[in-house]
């Protein structure tokens, strides 16, 4: 049956030229068909498909054509397709009764000639009846995707049975499924996608694409405004005056005050003459021309072509085409000023160059405000040869340089017999500027048909942007994603067919793996004799991309640095993609990532020394090739030198762009280096990247010659355990963790003294500069940053866990031991540190193991309790109610203190809930955990809140505690990052309003989906991206989800997200979940909105001051701004007496009188040490007193580490008038009798409540402690302590 | 010290009548000695209760709300026993007073004394009760003076710490004896509940709700599980793509479910949309 249906069908073809061929066929169904007619093309193309039906039968016909053999340049094949389902583009067209051909238009449809030849034999009366269908001009679109390996279209709907047809469709169509209009609004998902990751998150992510577009597009009004101000511009450039030739180094025909905006170096001889008048040519080129420039900062670039008669013979040489250019511009400069129609005009350099400067044009207009134009002269192509421009040839003679610099050592250094020295740079300046409208021609040429890879570029545009690479001399400019997508299209990898997601992937597909350091790409295919071939470019440049003329380099000013860092941003923004736990959108394109915040350190060096540097690493080349911009010139040498000496150690080693300056026409053009400084960004191998020990070359092998070289006198030979005998160089830092953090430092500042005569003093190295912030003040362990006491409590720890399990005399045995406090997973900010306290700073308690605080004497050193739960072997014996378990528990810990006293010889100290073990000067606290004691409550007569909370206490708490643990083994930087932003939240006063727990979820989300191309490497790093986290993050509509302890399963986030947006407002505000515990058990009650909204607050300004201080080292920046709470918003503070801070020391300035606290160093001999005070903390017992009376008037805020002062916010409704309940009666201090009734009942008597005297209660609490309670708003005082 | 309107205007109680609130309340105002010019009142009216104990004497025992965390009972104390001899005074949490089941313990529920608390005090004569009811208000009464002063701050935390350090032995012995008398309950329970269905001498069986087959616990732990097997059993017995018009069905849910969630995406959008979100920079 099938084979009697034969087919016929024309498919069109149309090339990168424009040329359209039409490709017949015909055959039966389940022949292989052949469409003949590219032969001439090009031997392989050859498009073959198979003639097919549907399933269901006959009333459906197409064709399978499989992909044209590669080499189809680029080409568009359009077919008559008739698809109308999800999943695919295209027409439909629908045989209707009659064999009359209706045609279904569809979106984006184009006006090209479809010829459909049909014959069909009639099935249902069996007889053949051939008959010809012919219809033309069937607009119709269809682009076949080239990328899979075949095609399909069908779905060419023939009814057989046309009578009923009309009617049927409409009815299946009320009844749901596939309804071709609304099915084409649901968006394309991309089947090689929806294997990857959800496809509905792939649709939402599309709408979101459509929105920002729209938010970034120009619109159709100031598009307008822009051709119009143009016009205007044009006018104004036609007008120009024709001048008679004028001398260059003879500027007086100038009006007064007006600057040549000269590149740097030495001016010309006199002599050379040039006539200036109006450019001979006008065009829009760049980004406007493309339609891809993008809001807020908008620049549309204007080419100016200089007359005729303004050039010469072998003004190619010696900057003197580039100095005329400059002449140029002053001249346009001169003409424009007076012209009322523009607006301000400044100089500026093109792409950062300084030896392109270019006169930027504000616009006044209605439409038009914050756009500017760039005026951008060019010689007339046909003036220069370009073979005159290959990349290895000199363009500027040292012999000119030297005589007009007056400068013999130029002369001297490069002798007459030597090949003179190539000018890469200088050549591919001159270069882009002849083709600049040759690359515009092609971008638009390319992509004119293609609109959705137009916006595929507009978004890797605002990626770019979002990096800051895009601006800057040597950056990975919008202009050159647009030409890489050219050459894509030309080697076939990018189809038209993408949309603009798909090509945004595509690009960062081809930087991620593509390395053009080593294998550069080129649009030249057939090489002409003369012609610089690919390794030509790769002796001169870092990186290569030749345009099609095959003479330049786009990427000449691009440092090997920066590509590799654009390169690894592209595999982080793929695997960002994948990620199905960040919104793609929102992590590449919505926020941007600041230079500091992508590196593990940062440094700066003093642009000072930038020219003895470049002189030293690369001689010559900054004057001859870059014009005499030394910073430029140096960068490329100075990384290549940096990542020499640190190997393996780093990842990614880049230089900070600098954002081209503009300055005013009076002014002289800024010097290279306006900037002050360089800097540098350093991400690190954490494996690695700190070891003490650089293991080089064996002794008698070659390379140990460059390796000498390289580290100079710090090489050295050794043995090593192994037995070889190597080269190497060794590192001594220091012991401290934080100490071997700072390895990386001293290799820059030897390898810069060494090889760049940079001196340690002009290197601002901001590595581990927040580490002051978690160094112990107290006596004796000054140094480090507390890993390495972390590490020996966990040892502690684990040796009590031992004893513990091989006590013997327990009813049941001990199981497991968990550690809960946060010092057993890394993430205390000042960990316990070994105690032991003289007994006459305290008084000694009814049992001669304790002391206990005297309140007469200065409060004792701060012992925290460091807790763990002991879990016990399973038994039935306990019993079944809630007091019984209570007190069975407390014989247990009764009995464990007395064995552990007994055979282990430890002190301890029993109570209710737990046992307080001293263990080597430090306490740790252990509770049984009683497994009956949940059921209990679970069960009839329980708390099912208490029951929850035992349920976070006893399961949640161990588990949360072993992730992070796990986390530091992964991620080094992790503890000290997440420390410091525990301090950072101590500092702001809001450690109790915020858990710990939610603070190191954080930090592990920014360790496992990090922000930065690589896992954050240092503290310092961690830590802002903390801040930048809680400051960007949208918690109002997303979960933050971790994939902590293992991967989110695809369904679960499904279901989160979806419950989260339906019940958003019964979540906490700040939600958090992990697999293993979802529902954000830590953030319930804590931070409430309001707490998050100001944590937000802080974070944004926090982060704000630490990345200026950071890029721009100011000798008085102050960094622990950061730090500094605001106190001026709290309605009231009470300052307390240090005389009772434990913890005094830990302030984040170090106070000028440490009081004593009564530490003594380790009792020696047998006698049993007494314990100390265990977690005694006036200020905690006041802050616990003050919430339990206060909470419903006042929130109190405070710094637990050393803070010695409570900031307090009312609750403004508390303090409104009630009647009286009895509710209400507690605080409510003052009565307003004036309704009482002469009966003397009162009905509606009020109470309220009286701030200042909630605030004498709240001194007379915290007698002994308070020094003075003030409240700043009313500018009054209440009381003063005793001092 | 700059001390607000009210207070000033508290600071002189002359000018204020006696004060009768809803419910039969008084407000006391009260001071102390440290801070003589604040003014707190303190609430009282006569406490009752609906189970009467034999000992009960109604009028004599008076409810206080609203005193301040740093007043103690000793505090109290010296406040009533300005009216006449008080018999005790009890501090609570809460304004509604559990009655007490089990026998008070030195180590065990021991309930936190802190924040704004409620007091029952109970004077030995009624006409001393009385007397407080109607207690003019000429002057703030004080709440500690040179003997009976208020403890509060590191003092108080001190004490605190001191009083909270356990000898073990006597918590033992506590425990001991409180674990008899639990287990002599047990066995006496379990004692009975065996004897439930056991007929005693004279052949009579006790009948109770309780009985052999209890049938399982109605606890929402219980039916979730349930209704969760019962669930899973009903989808491994359905075949859910056997006929033709389920495999359509599930298709066209399929393609609802799409428009759906097509719409709920299209909501988010304009809501971010609202929200200025789409703006890079």
């Amino acid at each position: 049956m099938q084979c009697s249906t034969m087919i016929t069908i024309t498919l069109s073809w149309q090339d990168v030229t424009g040329d359209v061929i039409e490709l017949p066929c015909a055959g039966h169904v389940g022949d292989e068909l052949q469409f003949g007619g590219l032969e001439d093309y090009d031997a392989d193309t050859m498009v073959r498909g198979t003639a097919v039906t549907n399933k269901d039968g006959l009333n459906k016909l197409g064709v399978l054509v499989n992909k044209p053999k590669s080499k189809s340049k680029g080409g568009i094949m359009t077919v008559s397709r008739m698809r109308n389902a999800p999943g695919r583009r295209g027409g439909g067209i629908h045989f209707l009764p009659r064999r009359k051909v209706k045609v279904i238009e569809i979106r984006g449809a184009k006006g090209k000639s479809v010829e459909l030849v049909k014959q069909k034999s009639d099935v249902k009366n069996g007889e053949p009846a051939a008959e010809d269908v012919r219809f033309d001009q069937v607009k119709n679109e269809a682009k076949n995707k080239m990328e899979g390996s075949e095609v399909v279209m069908e779905n060419m709907e023939v009814e057989a049975n046309g009578d009923e047809s009309a009617g049927r469709v409409g009815e299946t169509r009320a009844r749901g499924p596939p309804q071709d209009e609304e099915l084409l609004e649901v968006p394309v998902v991309d089947p090689e996608f929806a294997t990857e990751v959800d496809p509905g998150r792939e649709r939402l992510l599309r709408l979101q694409v459509e929105e920002l577009l729209k938010e970034v597009k120009l619109t159709e009004k100031r598009r307008a405004g822009i051709d119009e101000f143009v016009q205007v511009l044009r006018g104004l450039l036609a007008d120009l005056p024709t001048l008679p030739p004028v001398q260059l180094d003879d500027t007086s025909w100038l009006p007064a005050g007006l600057c040549v905006p000269w590149p740097p170096g030495p001016a010309l001889p006199s002599g050379v003459r040039m006539s200036l008048g109006p450019p001979a040519e006008v065009k829009i080129v760049g980004s406007y021309a493309t339609s891809e420039v993008i809001r807020p900062d908008i620049c549309i670039d204007l080419m100016l072509t200089m007359p005729k008669g303004s050039l010469q013979e072998r003004d190619d040489l010696n900057q003197r085409y580039l100095r005329k250019r400059a002449v140029y511009l002053a001249f346009l400069a001169a003409h424009l000023k007076e012209e009322r129609r523009l607006g301000n005009l400044k100089y500026t350099w093109l792409s950062g160059n300084c030896l392109k400067p270019a006169l930027l044009v504000s616009s006044t207009g209605k439409n038009i405000r914050n756009i500017s134009f760039r005026l951008l002269p060019r010689a007339g192509l046909e003036r220069f040869k370009p073979s005159r421009f290959h990349p290895i040839r000199n363009n500027v003679r040292p012999s000119w340089l030297s005589v007009a610099a007056q400068d013999t050592d130029i002369a001297t250094a490069t002798s007459s017999t030597e090949p003179l020295p190539p000018t890469p740079c200088y050549n591919a300046a001159v270069l882009n500027d002849l083709f600049l409208e040759k690359h515009t021609r092609l971008i638009l040429e390319t992509f004119s048909s293609a609109p959705a890879c137009r916006d595929g570029l507009i978004l890797t545009r605002i990626w770019l942007h979002q990096r800051q690479l895009h601006q800057g001399r040597g950056a990975f400019s919008g202009f050159l994603a647009a030409m890489l997508a050219a050459y894509l299209v030309s080697t076939g990898q990018l189809s038209f067919g993408f949309d603009s997601w798909q090509v945004f992937r595509c690009l960062l597909s081809h930087l991620a793996t593509s390395d053009w350091t080593k294998q550069g790409i080129t649009f030249v295919k057939n090489l002409t004799l003369g012609m610089p071939i690919l390794q030509d470019f790769h002796t001169v440049y870092d990186v290569v991309f030749v345009d099609p003329t095959g003479y330049v380099n786009l990427c000449a000013d691009m440092t090997a640095a920066t590509y590799q860092r654009v390169s690894r941003e592209a595999q982080h923004a793929l695997s960002v993609i994948k990620d199905s736990l960040v919104n793609p959108l929102q992590t590449l394109l919505l926020s941007s990532c600041p230079f500091v915040l992508s590196f593990d350190h940062i440094f700066s060096v003093k642009a000072g020394h930038m020219p003895a540097a470049s002189e030293r690493l690369a001689p010559n080349k900054a004057r001859l090739d870059y014009g005499g911009d030394f910073v430029a010139a140096s960068l490329s040498p100075l990384c290549k030198l940096l990542s020499r000496g640190f190997g393996s150690r780093v990842h990614i080693l880049d230089h900070m762009l600098i954002p081209p300056p503009q300055w005013e026409l009076n002014d002289l053009p800024p010097s290279p280096d306006h900037m002050g400084i360089v800097t540098f960004g350093l991400t690190f191998d954490t494996a690695c990247a700190f070891s003490v020990l650089e293991r080089g070359p064996e002794a008698d092998m070659p390379e140990v010659k460059p390796f000498r070289e390289l580290w100079g006198p710090r090489a050295e030979l050794r043995r090593f355990p192994d037995g070889g005998v190597c080269e190497a160089v060794l590192w001594s830092p220091g012991v401290t963790v934080a100490q071997r953090r700072l390895v990386p430092k001293l290799i820059v500042e030897h390898l810069l003294c060494l090889h760049g005569g940079i001196p340690a003093s002009a290197i601002t190295y901001m590595g581990g500069f927040l580490d002051p912030i978690l160094q112990s003040r107290i006596k004796g362990i000054e140094e480090g940053t507390g890993e390495e006491q972390l590490t020996s409590i966990i040892q502690s720890f684990d040796e009590l866990c031992r004893q513990l399990r091989g006590l013997e005399g327990l009813p049941l045995v001990v199981t497991a031991t968990v550690g809960t406090h946060p010092a057993l997973r890394h993430t205390e900010v000042f960990p316990p540190h070994p105690t032991w306290l003289n007994p006459k700073s305290c008084c000694t308690s009814g049992t001669c193991d304790s002391l206990a605080p005297d309140p007469n004497k200065p409060c004792p050193a701060y012992v925290p309790a460091i807790t763990a739960q002991l879990r016990l072997e399973g038994s039935g014996r306990w019993p079944t109610c809630l007091s019984a378990i209570a007190r069975i528990r407390a014989a247990f810990h009764i009995r464990l203190a007395t064995l552990l006293r007994q055979s282990h010889a430890l002190v301890c100290q029993v109570s209710q809930s737990h046992v307080d073990v001293y263990k080597a000067g430090l306490v740790f606290r252990l509770s049984v955990v009683a497994s009956r004691e949940l059921t209990v409550q679970r069960g009839d007569g329980g708390d099912a809140e208490r029951a929850a909370e035992l349920v976070k206490d006893t399961c949640y708490t161990p588990l949360h505690g072993s992730h992070i643990c796990g986390l530091q083994g992964e991620f080094p930087a992790f503890s000290s990052g997440c420390r410091l932003a525990r301090r950072w939240l101590a500092a702001h006063l809001l450690s109790d309003h915020v858990p710990v727990e939610a603070i190191e979820l954080v930090a592990a989300r920014v360790c496992l989906h990090s922000i930065g191309h690589q896992p954050p490497g240092s503290p310092e790093a961690v830590f802002l991206q903390i801040l930048f986290l809680l400051a960007n993050f949208d918690w109002q509509s997303a979960p933050l989800l971790i994939n902590l302890g293992r991967p989110f399963k695809q369904n679960e986030v499904h279901s989160i997200e979806s419950s989260f947006l339906e019940s958003r407002e019964s979540l906490p505000a700040m939600f958090i979940g992990t697999p293993f515990i979802p529902r954000s058990s830590w953030t319930t009650k804590h931070p409430t909105p309001q707490i998050l909204r100001r944590l937000v607050l802080l974070a944004r300004e926090s982060l704000r001051i630490i990345q200026e201080a950071m890029i721009q080292p100011l000798p008085d920046t102050d960094i622990w701004q950061a730090f500094r709470p605001p106190l001026s918003l709290y309605d009231a503070l009470i300052y307390l007496l240090p005389w009772h801070l434990p913890r005094h020391a830990e302030a984040l300035d170090k106070p000028a009188v440490l009081l004593p606290r009564g530490v003594q160093p380790a009792p020696s001999g047998l006698s049993l040490p007494q314990l100390p005070p265990v977690q005694y903390d006036p200020v905690e017992q006041f802050l616990k007193e003050l919430r339990a009376a206060y909470d419903d008037f006042a929130l109190f805020f405070h710094d637990r580490h050393g803070g010695d002062v409570i900031g307090v916010l009312w609750k403004p409704q508390a303090f409104l008038g009630y009647p009286f309940k009895p509710t209400h009666a507690a605080a409510r201090n003052s009565v307003d009798s004036t309704a009482t009734s002469t009966s003397g009942i009162s009905t509606s008597a009020c109470i309220s409540a009286n701030m200042a005297t909630i605030l004498a209660d709240v001194e007379l609490l915290g007698h002994g402690l308070v020094r003075c309670v003030e409240s700043p708003k009313n500018g009054s005082c209440i009381g003063d302590g005793e001092q | 010290m700059a001390a607000t309107e009210e207070t000033r205007e508290s600071a002189n109680p002359a000018a204020r009548p006696l004060v009768v609130l809803p419910g039969g309340y008084r407000a006391l105002p009260v001071r102390v000695q440290e801070r003589k010019e604040h003014v707190r009142y303190i609430y009282v009216k006569e406490h009752r209760v609906r189970e009467m104990a034999a000992s009960w004497t109604p009028g004599k025992a008076l409810l206080v709300l609203g005193i301040p965390p740093y007043c103690s009972q000793e505090n109290l104390r010296l406040l009533f026993g300005k009216f006449g001899v008080v018999e005790s005074v009890t501090l609570h949490k809460e304004a509604d007073i559990p009655s007490a089941t089990e026998a008070p313990s030195k180590y065990f529920n021991i309930c936190p004394a802190q924040g704004f608390k409620v007091a029952v005090v109970t004077f030995k004569l009624l006409q001393d009760a009385k007397a407080v009811l109607s207690y003019p208000v000429d002057e703030a009464l004080d709440l500690s003076s040179n003997e009976v002063p208020i403890i509060t701050g590191v003092t108080k935390w001190a004490k605190e710490y001191k009083d909270k350090i356990i000898v073990p032995e006597e918590m033992q012995a506590e425990i001991d004896d409180y674990m008899e008398k639990y287990d002599k309950k047990e066995e006496e329970e379990a004692k009975k509940k065996n004897e439930a269905d056991v007929p005693d001498e004279e052949g009579w069986v006790t009948v109770t709700r309780k009985g052999r087959h209890r049938g399982i616990p109605r606890t929402a732990v219980v039916m979730r599980r349930l209704l969760q097997r019962e669930r899973k059993q009903k989808a491994q017995r359905e075949l859910l793509n056997f006929y033709t018009w389920q495999r359509r069905e599930s298709k066209r849910d399929h393609i609802i479910q799409l428009r759906k969630k097509f719409e709920e995406d299209k909501q988010k959008i304009a809501l971010m949309k609202a929200q200025r979100k789409f703006r890079p920079f």
